[in-house]
């Protein structure tokens, strides 16, 4: 069909590589509408192994491509800095990454926080975890990852100073939102903080803002794009909770905590 | 490798939140109040409930 396309615009007069711009222009639609169905389907009817069951959405699909893919759309290493430098991480706190993925960010945490603290990354992926548990091994860095879910973490009370969720809230539908934020409200310690980067598309250029405005009919984007993402963290319990920078044209920072109450 | 001990006083069950105990092969984690034993998995401690094991 593209190739009929493409003589009939030659036909026309018009030069290859116009014929080449209509076809790319035209495949690239297509490969979205295509990839998008594929992501929409359940994660775990990809042939791949038994992925947990959580109604958050688990990338255990995309883990040999994850990092590649994060680079490419402008998420690389500069924004990876740039989410620690928000989490201004001291030597010897207790830090936790939900959502760790391959690890990129834990393994950069990990070296923030020194051999005095403690650095540990949970995912509902069982591949994303091999691949961090790998990745941590051959840079020799000193985490512990965790098999597990955001709406039931495995942790007790009170036993980190930081939580990061890098990426990873537009995954969870409302009601998973709510209970991972309590759940991860309940692991930190007063004072402790909760730093996340996230889509936020409502703060975008209009163009971003029109093109995101169809993502409010998918429940685990809908907050995102109309930009009530603050209000979830308020529910959850944490005060202040303030947006701490943007990054691109696409995700915020806010910086959430659990208030002291020893300090009222 | 053996499984970090500061790391294990913080591990509690991910369904009642109460205290696990590390299996004598090292290769589980149980709950003694839900009866469930948590796979430890190339070192991967996994810590799902519907991946747990009754006891």
């Amino acid at each position: 069909m593209l190739g009929g396309a493409a003589e009939i615009l030659m036909l026309w007069g018009f030069s290859v590589w116009t014929a080449v711009l209509v076809a790319v222009l035209l495949v690239c639609p297509a490969i979205m509408v295509w990839g998008a169905i594929q992501v929409l389907r359940r994660p775990t009817e990809l042939p791949l192994e038994p992925v947990p069951e959580t109604r958050g959405m688990s990338l255990n699909w995309a883990a040999p491509f994850y990092d590649r893919w994060c680079r490419g759309c402008g998420l690389g290493d500069a924004f990876r800095a740039e989410t620690l430098r928000h989490a201004a991480l001291q030597l010897g706190e207790r830090v936790l990454d939900v959502g760790c993925g391959t690890g990129v960010l834990t393994r950069r945490a990990a070296e923030a926080v020194g051999p005095t603290g403690r650095a540990v990354g949970i995912d509902p992926a069982p591949k994303m975890i091999a691949r961090a548990r790998a990745n941590a091994a051959r840079e020799g860095a000193r985490i512990a990852f965790r098999l597990g879910v955001i709406e039931r973490l495995p942790f007790e009370d009170r036993s980190f100073d930081v939580v990061l969720a890098s990426l990873m809230i537009h995954h969870l539908p409302p009601d998973v939102k709510r209970e991972g934020l309590r759940e991860v409200y309940r692991v930190l310690r007063p004072g402790g903080r909760l730093v996340v980067a996230d889509f936020d598309w409502s703060r975008a250029h209009p163009v971003w803002r029109m093109l995101a405005w169809p993502l409010r009919i998918l429940p685990m984007l809908r907050a995102h794009a109309a930009g009530r993402v603050t209000p979830y963290f308020v529910e959850a319990g944490f005060r202040p909770v303030d947006l701490v920078g943007r990054w691109r044209w696409s995700v915020s920072f806010w910086v959430a905590r659990r208030p002291d109450e020893s300090r009222g | 490798m053996a499984i970090d001990r500061a790391l294990l006083d913080i591990l509690v069950c991910p369904k009642c939140k109460g205290d696990l105990r590390l299996t004598d092969q090292g290769d589980g984690l149980v709950c003694a109040a839900c009866r469930l034993r948590y796979p430890i998995k190339d070192d991967i401690p996994v810590m799902l409930i519907d991946e747990a094991v009754r006891l």
